[in-house]
């Protein structure tokens, strides 16, 4: 494939604003993406939750038009922007025709910058999240990684889920007022990231962004910080009751204690990857393939994306009666996996799938826009973009073998069930 | 059709092909020797290529004790051909996995696909392996053991869901003859009975080049494309029998049929389905319009209705283009309080006030746009034109693909109206409430 770097265009066009563009040979369609500072580590410690409820409301209105003018002027001519907050930032996906950039990036910046957090609208959207809120209850997944996710953080570090009930609360006490608050305090220039990918002309699409950003403060959020620890591991058990369910959701989970900058990371992900990340891996070929116990169990790693120390993960699906023998072959595989590694074989096998892979999600303008914006989010060069496949390939057997029991104890798993099943994991009614 | 499409070929025939037609950059070819249709795209715009492979076979073609065989047998195509295969040391899944390609099976009610997403240097290999599961699928007994009880796990994760069980039930309600009855997934008790007999002359009943359409859109020329495809798929011969045709219509609705699933749940839904007529009617793409006047984007009037107002958590309305008759449904999942007797009524006074008043030249002109932008993106990539040429195969023709968007340009406010009067009438309209049992 050729290197991409080269023809990316990298350019400053207002200070706390960096616009990446890169011209793909696909007829009028655009892709921007990007993001701000003001996720969810920027909550006050009183509401968690106040960072999301503030992205929510960016498509309810503005000082100077309404959400249905918006809506109007956006559905007809076909395009399409979105807002939502992340862990650390507060990102943006506009896809548009070529003739409709000025538009879309008009509407754009005004949504970022001059939201309305009208009250009543605040008032129909928080009713809305309660009720998508109260429907997890019963959501076997939901509730299996809301348990894990308590199980291995504190409450402070950014991967800490909140339950249902706590969630519900926090968005009832919420006010536009407090959004508009969080707003005025937090959103705006500063690490700002616009990337645009597509059919455009290059000079007028920068100058649209000048014009449509230029004069919006600048925010002085911290780039990094600083949180608690993850929990020690520990071997925990968790079955949760939920009745009604012909579906058990299994779900494994161990902090790492590393970020995606560690020098083990890559290896790790890697091995990971071996264990469960794909149809052909170790989990699914045995569990699925040779077993027929699921319909899908997969490994990787959580809570990483944007840059804190994540976790290692496994998730499976299981019936109710076949869920006491999908627990012990999913243990005895990733014991098997921790205690012994990977074979070269495996490992030469996952280079070569990671290196087409990246070829296959660089197709669209989308996969491109969405790769040059986590390279740039992360805060890497660009060329990283190009590295990243050598850098896969580079990894050797030593080194993903050494990370895995290094970061992985299989005697201090963590486990949790959610479904038809009673307290120690047995099927309900037998 | 434009003009230019009617013209008589002119494409220089590749050797052992036969030039059909070229609509909208697709060109269409069959290979002589089998029947195979062949639809090729060239797309430079990354060294990446798609293959599908499209039989012209899905669930309407069971019959009752049988049901989700063709999904089963789906799901066996993967564990193993002739050249391809565990014991030989290339198992499908990890040799194409290790090129890094996207790729998956599924099936619906009228046809099942295969397809990968590869870089441009593994589309040989990709070809190959679709050509050699064509013919020579394994279907081992050891095989099916295993995969039947994978099966019922994908049946019972649906099931987990409030709106599967609600959808599925709202088709079985609506069609009482028809195969479209049962979901494509089969009924539980017909996928843990399912045997290897039945899925080996499932699969040699349907599973011939004459019954498959095999589409390469990508970095490749058609040239190049058309000579793999000949080289690996013409070692096959047509079926040596006609490919039966499904001829069960469906007996007249003469009134509105109602259900309620209970359920440990914490999610309240309304489904409220009419029958519509077969995807290739001249009314469908007035349908598909209408369907977008009421749910796309947060202008629609749904959104608008239910969302904005507070009402719900979710609405959706679809009307997918069958091969033979589909329905027009619209789900709501009601938010806290708010009751579903309620929900309905507003449902059709939505469907009412269009049968009365109308739709408005502006949001016609909207949904227009949107088709039209929505056209430019499926060409960002190789995969969705290729998903989008699947469905129109599966209802029976693949130019539909371009045809229906071009017939979506004539659409007039009245003739929205009279497609909303003509079927979203009571008697031809089922309705399902899925309930909480603790609420």
């Amino acid at each position: 494939m050729d290197r991409i770097t080269p023809k990316i265009k990298d350019t400053t066009p207002i200070p706390g604003l960096r616009l990446v563009m890169l011209h793909a040979p696909v007829s009028e369609v655009v892709t921007i993406q990007g993001s701000i500072l003001g996720g969810d580590v920027f909550s006050p410690a009183d509401n968690p939750l106040l960072a999301s409820l503030t992205a929510d409301m960016l498509d309810e209105g503005t000082q100077h038009h309404s959400k249905n003018v918006i809506r109007e002027k956006l559905e007809s001519v076909g395009a399409s922007l979105e807002f939502g907050a992340s862990q650390y930032r507060v990102w943006f996906n506009l896809k548009c025709l070529k003739k409709d950039v000025p538009l879309g990036i008009r509407l754009l910046a005004e949504q970022l910058r001059e939201p309305a957090f009208n009250e009543a609208d605040f008032l129909v959207v928080q009713k809305r999240i309660i009720g998508s809120l109260e429907q997890n209850r019963e959501d076997t997944e939901v509730q299996a990684k809301i348990a894990r996710g308590r199980l291995l953080f504190p409450k402070g570090h950014p991967n800490y889920p909140y339950n249902t009930h706590e969630s519900i609360e926090y968005v009832k006490k919420a006010s536009a007022d407090q959004l508009k608050d969080f707003h005025r305090k937090v959103y705006g220039l500063g690490e700002a990231i616009v990337v645009a990918v597509g059919d455009f002309k290059e000079d007028k699409l920068l100058g649209e962004v000048e014009k449509a950003f230029a004069g919006w403060r600048m925010n002085s959020l911290p780039k990094s910080m600083e949180f608690v620890p993850a929990l020690p591991s520990s071997r925990e058990n968790k079955f949760i009751t939920l009745k009604d369910k012909e579906n058990v959701d299994l779900v494994y989970g161990q902090a790492l204690g590393i970020t995606r900058d560690h020098e083990d990371f890559e290896s790790l992900r890697l091995g990971i990857r071996i264990l469960g990340g794909d149809f052909s891996s170790r989990l699914n070929w045995h569990v699925r393939n040779r077993l027929g116990l699921t319909y899908g169990i997969v490994s990787g790693i959580g809570g990483y994306a944007s840059g804190y120390d994540g976790f290692f993960s496994v998730r499976g699906i299981f019936a109710p009666s076949l869920l006491g023998r999908g627990m012990n072959e999913s243990e005895n595989q990733i014991k098997a996996w921790a205690e012994h590694g990977v074979t070269s074989e495996e490992l030469g096998q996952k280079k070569k799938t990671v290196a087409g892979e990246y070829v296959v999600a660089l197709e669209t303008t989308n996969g491109l826009s969405s790769a040059i914006l986590g390279v740039l989010e992360r805060g890497k060069p660009l060329e990283y973009l190009d590295e990243y496949p050598s850098i896969v390939q580079a990894i050797t057997l030593d080194q993903v073998n050494s990370a895995i029991p290094k970061y992985i104890n299989s005697n201090s798993i963590t486990k949790v069930a959610a479904g038809s099943i009673d307290s120690e994991g047995k099927p309900l009614n037998s | 059709m434009s003009e230019s499409e009617h013209k008589q070929p002119t494409r220089q025939t590749s050797e052992g092909f036969v030039f059909v037609r070229e609509v909208g950059g697709i060109s269409e070819y069959t290979l002589v020797s089998n029947g195979l249709t062949v639809l090729v795209m060239e797309n430079h715009t990354a060294p990446v290529a798609t293959v599908m492979v499209t039989y012209r076979v899905g669930s309407r073609n069971e019959a009752v004790g049988y049901t989700g065989s063709t999904h089963i047998l789906e799901h066996m195509m993967f564990k193993g051909s002739k050249n391809f295969n565990e014991e030989n040391g290339k198992p499908f899944w990890k040799v194409i996995e290790g090129t890094g390609a996207e790729l998956n099976g599924t099936t619906w009610y009228d046809r099942t696909n295969y397809y990968e997403t590869v870089p441009v240097e593994h589309l040989e290999m990709a070809i190959a392996m679709e050509a050699d599961r064509m013919r020579n699928v394994l279907l081992q007994k050891s095989d099916l053991d295993t995969e039947m009880t994978v099966v019922r796990n994908e049946y019972e994760s649906n099931e987990n869901d409030p709106s599967d069980a609600l959808q599925k039930l709202i088709w079985s309600t609506a069609y009482q003859a028809h195969p479209y009855h049962h979901s494509t997934i089969g009924w539980k008790s017909d996928i843990e009975n399912t045997n290897v007999e039945r899925l080996r002359d499932f699969y040699d009943t349907f599973y011939w080049p004459n019954n498959a359409t095999v589409t390469v859109l990508g970095d490749t020329n058609i040239e190049a494309a058309l000579s793999l495809i000949k080289k690996y798929f013409g070692e096959h011969p047509s079926s040596p029998k006609p490919i039966p045709k499904m001829l069960v219509q469906e007996p007249k609705q003469e009134g509105q049929r109602r259900f309620i699933i209970r359920r440990e749940a914490s999610k309240t839904m309304v489904g409220v389905a009419h029958k519509t007529p077969p995807g290739i009617h001249e009314d469908t793409a007035t349908l598909l319009v209408l369907v977008n006047i009421l749910s796309a984007g947060k202008g629609s009037r749904f959104y608008r209705r239910f969302i904005d107002r507070g009402l719900a958590t979710a609405v959706s309305i679809h009307s997918f283009p069958f091969h033979d008759n589909g329905l027009f449904e619209a789900y709501v999942t009601a938010a806290p309080g708010v009751k579903l007797e309620n929900l309905e009524k507003l449902i059709i006074a939505e469907y009412k006030s269009i049968q009365s008043k109308g739709i408005t030249a502006k949001e016609l002109k909207r949904i227009k746009a949107q088709v039209r932008a929505s056209m430019l993106y499926q060409r960002d990539g190789t995969y969705s034109v290729a998903g989008e040429i699947n469905e129109a195969i599966a209802m029976g023709d693949w130019t539909m693909y371009t045809r229906l968007p071009e017939a979506i340009e004539n659409v007039t406010v009245a003739d929205v109206q009279r497609v909303a009067e003509t079927y979203l009438v009571e008697s031809q309209g089922t309705v399902g409430y899925f309930i909480p049992k603790n609420s």
